[in-house]
């Protein structure tokens, strides 16, 4: 290939490129149009980071605080500061103060945040009625104030079903839920879950809260929502249409270094939150959003390996599933499809046609090896 | 990437000028994640990371005063955290000399969205890891263009290099990864 061609490429891709580069760069593509198949690739490798990573500086920034603490007291307020640095008397004085001042404005951000965010307890008698999809089955349902919610399978929520007559409409949730919120501007809607909590106005969104899985997640599909996570209610995260958000548990593998002169402790799990667009999978001429394809009744996944289909199969069809495959062929393939009305054993001999493997399926057991 | 240029330029001036504590936290969110990742590809922990970065972003706040005199702030702040982090590896390591070339560094194309055209996890492993075995300069160049938006220039002055070896190095990343393409499609 054209080594020029990669030289204005690279310009190109860091903005870096004069107008009459990527004139010329044009120019070469059109000569060398076997080129341009690179040019894509190369771009779309670039470009799709588009993953904003929404780093929690908090713990960050307590720790910096911690460490330069110094340079932030108020060292007119303290007298002793102020003469020429003595003996070791004078200078264990401003450190201890240090550390109160610390102390009382973390414990005093922490309440005071508590106290501006937290959504109106939850009274326990308030949830009085439960509705429950099983295992392998999904329903849909129409909630007093006109909100429609579509329950995935294995999923629960909880709400007031007098809900009108409250100054909010609260509503709990294990697993995944769509919901289509029926406008009430003087009501927001409120869902709580284990890790999360979404507050709304009206508009369409997915949730899923499985209690077991890693990863929470919510995709919007239109109007906007706010979601705040449990353990930090001061930090409020904003979601366009088409962006999805995830909270992933990472156990936490790095131990804490003692130098900082105050030990903040960390989590024990690290959470990563994370903000990207949804794209839609192209199958057979049809765009899908695999995220709230289950709403039609529609498994769609993409890019998956057996292990991590498992536990969706086993969801969707009320199974258990069993894996036991040494082919590292067939164990990291990774399958991109959709089912629709199938059954456990047609959607299997699905796959199957793609990388071998046998499967067996005794009541609501599968083996697959 | 404009707006947030005029919010730091709003941010940096408050700082300057009111000794706002809030704008510098806001400011210490822009930079620190940044600046914590480019230390360590210096210092390899998360630890020496998170201090030295740490430590660069005080450098912010005591000189406050004179924050406005500073051209490209960014820039500065990534100097401020390669500096101290050679100073770290200098007391740290008995090797007197220390240059770009051994510091080891990963890159990884997360790649969410590979249905567009079809780079399949396969060839994005492929692709990573002919990136990962450029030479270690090499990497950290693409890494600051890449995953910073960094411009040739910005990242000239960052690793005191000159804005041509940049820009060269660039090519050496991109043409590294063509010819994994090419192999594999066997084109």
């Amino acid at each position: 290939m054209d080594p020029r061609i990669i030289q204005l490429m690279a310009r190109k891709l860091s903005g870096e490129a004069t107008p009459e580069e990527l004139e010329e760069l044009n120019e070469l593509l059109t000569r060398h149009p076997e080129a341009l198949y690179y040019a894509e690739l190369i771009t779309q490798l670039w470009d799709e980071e588009k993953m904003r990573e929404i780093t929690d500086t908090d713990i960050s920034y307590l720790r910096h605080l911690a460490r330069h603490r110094p340079e932030f007291s108020v060292p007119d307020a303290d007298p002793s500061s102020l003469q020429p640095s003595g003996p070791h008397r004078r200078r264990i004085r401003p450190l201890t103060w240090t550390l109160i001042l610390l102390a009382l404005f973390a414990g005093g951000w922490y309440i005071f945040s508590r106290l501006r965010t937290a959504p109106p307890a939850p009274n326990s008698t308030d949830t009085n009625t439960e509705l429950f999809a099983g295992l392998g089955s999904r329903r849909s349902l129409l909630l007093p104030d006109g909100t429609r919610v579509w329950l995935n399978a294995g999923s629960r929520i909880q709400y007031d079903s007098d809900m009108l007559h409250k100054n909010t409409r609260a509503l709990s949730l294990s697993g995944e839920a769509f919901f289509d919120v029926a406008k009430d501007k003087d009501r927001p809607f409120i869902i709580h879950t284990d890790k999360i909590a979404i507050k709304v106005l009206g508009t369409a969104f997915n949730v899923k809260a499985y209690p077991r899985d890693k990863i929470t997640e919510t995709v919007l599909m239109r109007g906007s929502i706010e979601l705040t996570v449990n353990n930090k209610p001061y930090q409020k995260i904003i979601l366009k249409p088409r962006e999805k958000f995830a909270l992933i548990d990472e156990p936490h593998d790095v131990p804490v270094a003692g130098s900082s002169p105050v030990k903040i402790p960390r989590p024990a799990q690290q959470e990563k939150l994370v903000v990207q667009d949804v794209v839609p999978v192209q199958l057979e001429d049809k765009e899908y959003v695999k995220e709230v394809s289950w709403v039609d009744d529609e498994f769609v996944f993409q890019n998956e390996t057996l292990e991590e289909l498992a536990p969706k199969l086993e969801r969707w069809f009320n199974v258990q599933i069993r894996i036991r495959i040494d082919d590292p062929q067939v164990r990291d393939y990774h399958y991109t499809g959709i089912f629709h009305k199938e059954t456990i054993d047609q959607a299997l001999t699905a796959l199957r046609l793609i990388r071998p493997f046998t499967f067996k399926i005794t009541d609501s057991h599968v083996f697959i090896h | 990437m404009e707006k947030l240029n005029t919010d730091i330029a709003t941010l940096l001036y408050s700082v300057a000028v009111n000794n706002d504590e809030p704008s510098y936290r806001r400011l210490f969110d822009i930079f620190f994640p940044s600046l914590k990742k480019f230390a360590h590809c210096y210092l390899r922990s998360v630890e020496l990371a998170e201090e030295a970065a740490s430590d660069s972003m005080i450098v912010l706040w005591q000189h406050r005063d004179r924050l406005m005199e500073i051209d490209n702030v960014r820039v500065w702040l990534f100097v401020v955290t390669r500096n101290r982090c050679l100073n770290i590896l200098k007391h740290q390591q008995a090797r007197a000399t220390l240059s770009l070339d051994t510091i080891p560094i990963e890159i990884t194309f997360p790649g969410k969205d590979p249905e567009q055209i079809c780079i399949s996890t396969e060839m994005r492993k492929k692709m990573e890891k002919a990136v990962n075995q450029l030479p270690h300069r090499c990497k950290l160049i693409f890494k600051l263009v890449k995953e910073e938006g960094l411009s040739y220039k910005e990242v000239a002055d960052i690793l005191n290099l000159s804005v041509k070896t940049v820009d060269a190095q660039l090519v050496t990343a991109l043409r590294k990864i063509t010819q994994t393409i090419k192999l594999d499609y066997s084109l």
